[in-house]
């Protein structure tokens, strides 16, 4: 096995660390006629540390343009970045030639679209056996493995020669979820991995994800704009706006507290099954997620804020600790909330 | 209760060479004059099909079964075309999930909230009298445009829609609805695609200005949650029937359909140590089978024999309070 080369049981460190990750897309803009234009850049990512303990879960959550995406993909080396370093157990991953290959079988990763993450082409006991090729050369002992896979996940095993489209979307995200625990990697990335569920199917999904991670002791990633289903499943959150971290720390607390105006009106703004304890139609803030392009100078939030000052719009504030274990980046994070 | 719309038994089907599809099956319900009832179901429900069906946009794949759609006392399935086509936007107007499908790629924005404005004005009674000039039309663009709460709305209407993002797009979508003045608005899941601080925003606005002119407000949605924060009355759908419609508070608080209290036990609201989701078995039914009895059966945790055998009908066992389900048959 390839995880007897990582120094699996080393105490005292992080499964996964992220130190100061940038990554920045340059805008292609056709004919460009020399020395007129500088070139621009999507700031989607813009420097975000992180550290996922053994056996917990990290949540990243934001809106659409926050970025949390191509974080996982960036960690994943899948759109490499553009500086900052990722380790996995305390080895180096984000090299220039990609994750290292006894390394890659350790992190996988589930997309929130099984449709297009899962080849239409290929069976579903194919599809779960695709990343196992070059570490189970054996067909047999591959092949009970898949098994074994399928039934954890809860696939009928007559699934097997079945191409994904004829499941239902409940049933080919299990398909993903048996694809990435098969390996028996120690993190899984999980990018809005109920988000194009129903509500009763995204219910099993996470039970199941809770059931796997018991199981396996496995870490997870996860990546979502659903701050119910980040609740529910993580032990520490991260909520990102613009590129940037704005706050970070134990679940419960960022929840139960949010100092961060940007986090305050995102737990005002998720609806709540409650219709006793409405706060929906309270939210004050206007305007939308800022352009990555040509984020606001300072505090990337602060043309929303409510409570704005001068300082916001000259100096960008640092994350700070406001109360144990609790960072937030604001200028006035002692008077929030 | 004075009811803007009624729907009664309304059935529709889907077809193709070789299957049907009942999407809608039997649904009755009614929408009381300047509320917002929620229409809520997961995919597959039939809450869609409903929503066209009662504006009148069905695809040509589909064909209304039976039922009839009382708008102020005419049945509007009894219409021509021709007549239909009076009711819709200034009478009843609907919008969906994704504006971008209903905006006119080639118009400025502008251009699209004049014709709205327009179409109403030719369509009130003694309309030959006098034709607003496209000048007042575009000052009343504006307007709407800032009720809307739309920032720069003078640079926004000269935009052509793929200019705006998500959250702008449904904005005008709602000033368009405005300027037609309709007394029901359909809204198909209109903050689905959206941020959930644009979705806000937006439900809020819906919620404001709607009430405000009195209109009433059919939002279809999946999302309970949603339901529960802007509701005044709740259907629930499962596979194309009604199983439950109270108003917002009795349903939270006290479900009575299996379905109701199973799918509030799916919505996680609490850490994992405080809370365990307890997920419904089994899938979604698939709309081609025809099955006897109660369709939530197979899935149901109460099911009796009966369940399977006859189908239960929608019953009012609380004031204002009615489910289909045999648990309540006294």
């Amino acid at each position: 096995m390839t995880s007897d080369s990582l120094n699996l049981d080393e105490e005292g460190k992080a499964l996964l660390s992220v130190e100061n990750l940038v990554k920045h897309f340059e805008i292609k803009e056709g004919l460009r006629i020399r020395g007129r234009k500088a070139r621009r850049f999507v700031r989607a990512v813009d420097g975000v540390s992180l550290a996922v303990e053994k056996k917990s879960t990290v949540a990243v959550v934001g809106e659409s343009g926050s970025g949390k995406s191509t974080l996982a993909r960036a960690i994943m080396m899948l759109d490499p970045p553009n500086s900052g370093r990722v380790y996995l157990n305390g080895r180096l991953i984000s090299t220039t030639r990609g994750v290292p290959r006894d390394v890659s079988d350790n992190i996988q990763m589930v997309f929130q679209d099984p449709d297009s993450s899962l080849d239409p082409m290929m069976s579903v006991a194919g599809c779960i056996a695709e990343p196992l090729h070059r570490t189970i050369p054996d067909e047999t002992v591959r092949s009970a493995r898949v098994r074994e896979a399928m039934e954890t996940v809860g696939l009928p095993e007559d699934y097997s020669s079945s191409r994904p489209n004829r499941l239902s979307g409940g049933e080919r995200q299990r398909v993903a979820v048996a694809r990435a625990i098969a390996p028996r990697p120690k993190l899984v990335i999980l990018d809005e991995p109920t988000s194009a569920l129903d509500a009763s199917i995204q219910a099993q999904i996470l039970t199941l994800l809770l059931d796997l991670q018991e199981k396996y002791s496995l870490s997870y990633l996860l990546i979502t704009h659903n701050i119910a289903v980040a609740y529910y499943l993580s032990d520490k959150i991260l909520v990102m706006y613009a590129g940037r971290v704005v706050e970070h720390g134990p679940t419960d607390k960022v929840i139960g507290r949010p100092r961060h105006p940007y986090t305050i009106t995102l737990m005002q703004a998720i609806p709540k099954p409650d219709p006793t304890s409405r706060t929906l139609l309270g939210v004050e803030v206007e305007g939308e997620v800022p352009s990555a392009i040509e984020p606001p100078p300072g505090c990337r939030f602060h043309p929303r804020c409510p409570y704005a000052q001068a300082v916001c719009s000259r100096e960008d504030p640092p994350l700070r600790e406001i109360a144990p274990d609790q960072f937030v980046a604001c200028h006035f994070a002692e008077q929030t909330g | 209760m004075d009811e803007v719309l009624r729907v009664e038994g309304l059935s529709v089907e889907y077809f193709s060479a070789h299957r049907t599809a009942r999407a809608v099956d039997g649904v009755s319900l009614g929408i009381p004059k300047g509320k917002m009832v929620v229409v809520v179901g997961e995919s597959g429900c039939g809450k869609s099909t409903l929503g066209l069906s009662i504006i009148g946009l069905l695809p040509r794949s589909s064909k209304v079964l039976g039922g009839s759609v009382f708008y102020q006392g005419t049945d509007l399935l009894s219409l021509k075309e021709k007549e239909r086509r009076m009711f819709r936007g200034t009478e009843i107007a609907m919008i969906f999930q994704e504006p971008l499908t209903s905006l006119d790629p080639v118009y400025r924005v502008q251009d699209q909230l004049i014709e709205a404005i327009q179409v109403r004005e030719s369509r009130k009674k003694g309309a030959n009298t006098r034709r607003m000039s496209n000048e007042e039309a575009r000052q009343e663009a504006v307007e709407l445009l800032k009720r809307t709460r739309i920032p720069d709305p003078d640079h926004v209407c000269m935009r052509y829609p793929f200019e705006l993002s998500g959250g702008m797009r449904q904005r005008v979508m709602i000033a368009m609805v405005l300027a037609e003045r309709p007394s029901l608005l359909i809204a198909d899941e209109p903050t689905t695609a959206l941020d959930v601080t644009t979705q806000a925003q937006v439900l809020k606005l819906l919620k404001s200005l709607m009430m405000e002119s009195g209109a009433s407000v059919m939002l279809i949605t999946h999302d309970l949650a949603v339901a529960a924060e802007v509701a005044d009355e709740v259907v629930l759908l499962y596979a194309g029937n009604v199983v439950e419609v109270a108003s917002v508070f009795d349903l939270f608080a006290h479900p009575l359909h299996p379905y109701t209290s199973a799918l509030l036990t799916c919505i996680p609201v609490g850490p994992k140590s405080r809370t365990r989701l307890k997920p419904i078995p089994g899938r979604l039914p698939s709309l081609g089978e025809r099955t006897v009895g109660c369709k939530f059966a197979n899935r149901c945790s109460h099911a009796m024999d009966i369940c399977s055998r006859q189908t239960p009908q929608l019953m009012e066992v609380a004031p204002n309070h009615k489910v289909a389900c045999f648990l309540y048959d006294k």
